[in-house]
Parts: C-alpha cells; sequence; structure tokens
C-alpha cells in the first residue's frame, strides 16, 4: 500500500513538474505547440486556462482553477478564456495540479495569494448592457455572481442573459466601490433606453 | 476472585461495546455516491461514482456523442474543486484513487465537455457542464 502511495505521489509529482516546466517554456509570441495530429490552436495564447487545462487533461491530471492574487474571485470556468494561467502546483486531489490563474488584462503575480490593489466597480449605468456585462467579466466578476434584472421580467436566468439588450439603469455595488469577493452585483437593464428621471 | 473476574467481565464487556460502536459509527459516516450528467437524448453521457472503501472515484463515459466525460471532485470550496476529463471514448472508465481521512465530507458531479475544444482552442466548458448551476451528491471518505 505505501509502495503504491509512493509511486502515485512521485508520478504527480512528475506529471506536475513536466506540465510545470511546459508552463514557463511557452514562447511569447502566441503560439502554441500542438501535436501534429491535431489542430493547432489559433487564437488563445498558450497561457490561456482553457489551454493549460487541456494540458493538463492529456497527462490525466485532474484540476482546479483559483484566483492566484488575494482577492479570492472565484473563477468562472464558463468564461475560462477570460483567464489566464500564472501559477501551477501538485493539487490536494488525486494525480491533480492547482492552477492560479488571473484575469487576462492582468499581471501574472510571482507568488500564490499575492496582494494586490483592489479594483474599483465600473461605472456602468446608462451604458450597454452587453458590453458592461462583458466589462464586469474580463475584470474577473463571475457570472454566478452577477445578477441581472431585466425589464419587469425580474431576475434573469444565466443562460437567457445573452437575450437581454438594453442600456443599464441601476448598479450594486456604486461605481467606484473596491471588489468585494462576497458580494453580489446588481444590474438593472431596460429593454431599450432607460427612463428618463 | 469472584469480584475481580466480573470487574474484568465488564470491562471487557465495555470494551467490546465501544469498538462495535466505533464499526457502526465509522460505517454510517462513510458513504458512496454515483452523479450523473444530464440526460441527453433520454440517456445520460457520464457518470462519476466515489465508493467510500478504498476511496476510490471513477469518471465513466456512457455515451458515444463526441463528449468528454468529467467528473467532479469538490473538497468545499470552489477553489478546491477539482475537474478530470475522461477522454478516452465512449464505454471507458478512468478510476482515481484518494489518499484522505475516512468521515471526510466531498461533493461529487459529473457533466460533459468537448476536448477538442473550440476553434480557438483548449477545452470547451460552453455547454454541457456549468459549475454553477450543475447539482450533484454529497458522499464520505
Amino acid at each position: 500500500m505505501k509502495l503504491k502511495l509512493l509511486g502515485r505521489s512521485v508520478a504527480s509529482i512528475l506529471a506536475v513538474t513536466t506540465l510545470s516546466v511546459g508552463c514557463s517554456n511557452h514562447s511569447s509570441d502566441g503560439t502554441a505547440s500542438a501535436t501534429p495530429s491535431e489542430p493547432a490552436p489559433t487564437s488563445l495564447p498558450p497561457d490561456s486556462l482553457p489551454v493549460k487545462m487541456k494540458e493538463a487533461a492529456k497527462k490525466g491530471l485532474g484540476f482546479s482553477a483559483r484566483d492566484a492574487t488575494d482577492l479570492g474571485r472565484t473563477v468562472d470556468l464558463q468564461h475560462a478564456e477570460l483567464w489566464r494561467a500564472c501559477l501551477t502546483r501538485k493539487g490536494a486531489g488525486p494525480d491533480s495540479i492547482d492552477f492560479g490563474a488571473v484575469p487576462r488584462g492582468e499581471e501574472c503575480p510571482t507568488q500564490w495569494n499575492a496582494h494586490v490593489p483592489t479594483p474599483k466597480t465600473p461605472d456602468l449605468i446608462g451604458k450597454d448592457f452587453e458590453k458592461s456585462y462583458v466589462q464586469l467579466l474580463k475584470k474577473g466578476y463571475n457570472s454566478r455572481f452577477i445578477d441581472v434584472f431585466y425589464g419587469s421580467n425580474g431576475i434573469v436566468d444565466q443562460q437567457d442573459v445573452s437575450r437581454v439588450h438594453g442600456e443599464v439603469c441601476s448598479q450594486s455595488p456604486k461605481s467606484g466601490e473596491p471588489y468585494d469577493a462576497s458580494e453580489n452585483v446588481k444590474l438593472h437593464v431596460a429593454i431599450g433606453k432607460c427612463p428618463s428621471a | 476472585m469472584n469480584k475481580i473476574m466480573r470487574a474484568l467481565g465488564i470491562a471487557v464487556a465495555a470494551i467490546a461495546f465501544t469498538m462495535s460502536n466505533a464499526a457502526t459509527s465509522s460505517a454510517a459516516v462513510s458513504q458512496d455516491g454515483t452523479a450523473y450528467a444530464k440526460p441527453v437524448g433520454g440517456s445520460f453521457p457520464a457518470k462519476a461514482h466515489f465508493k467510500a472503501y478504498g476511496e476510490v472515484f471513477t469518471i465513466s463515459d456512457l455515451k458515444a456523442d463526441g463528449r468528454s466525460g468529467i467528473g467532479v471532485l469538490s473538497y468545499g470550496s470552489a477553489a478546491s474543486t477539482y475537474y478530470y476529463w475522461n477522454h478516452s471514448g465512449s464505454g471507458t472508465t478512468i478510476t482515481k484513487d484518494l489518499d484522505i481521512a475516512e468521515g471526510t465530507p466531498l461533493h461529487i458531479w459529473s457533466c460533459t465537455g468537448n476536448f477538442q475544444g473550440t476553434p480557438t482552442g483548449g477545452l470547451d466548458w460552453s455547454s454541457g457542464c456549468n459549475p454553477n448551476t450543475d447539482a450533484g451528491t454529497s458522499v464520505w471518505a
């Protein structure tokens, strides 16, 4: 049993080490290496989270994804392409790896839970909802924690958000307030233009 | 002498009761569980199973639909949730041996994903797997 555990640990460490080395060996020109039998990714950069996840899955590793900084944001796997994998370490699960990630617009920290300035909530009032929603996602807000209220229909199911078109009439937290991982963002969207005050 | 024998008998009985109780409570705490991915076309495309005895986690791809079966193992928070992709094809199962303390609560669920990814590369989570809404089942090691 101990030999089995030892073997598994060594295998995991080797796999994680290989993956980590792979992370640092990527070129910075946006190209990714791929086996000849598979089409090469054309758009996602090599440090993109979905690309790194695929590398892990190919090696038979399970993976988790978490904020590499001390902001404690929940990585949104529905929009994983907006995140870049910065750090790796052996995971708590069997044969697994942890990815430390940040939104693509941010610099990669060099250590886990690195302290970074707390982002401010953007001003979305009067702006187009679709652009505002993407802006929030790109800043690392999780779609799970964005409540969208549309016209008189109340809260919108996550899978129906793409059907929302109009202006953002009110937002919570207010513009300029510091990001708080425990707080849901609430957006009230008009069908079309916001009513004039 | 009789008193000593009687005391010894009571002590042995007490120890036996404690051991039996411990075994019972241990068995009650450990719990297997199976979670299926959302059915597609009337059948389940994938499943994840946790077997408490031996702490074995398996991920099965049940459907030839061009998609991978995904088993998800959560130790609690989103940050300690692990995704295992079985991209070996329909009818296959991959096995992961866990090494965790007895009685540890876990949450498992299953979904599917596109291993070939989108034209932009990487894994495709956009359909068949939504960690925000997928339901699962609780198990105990």
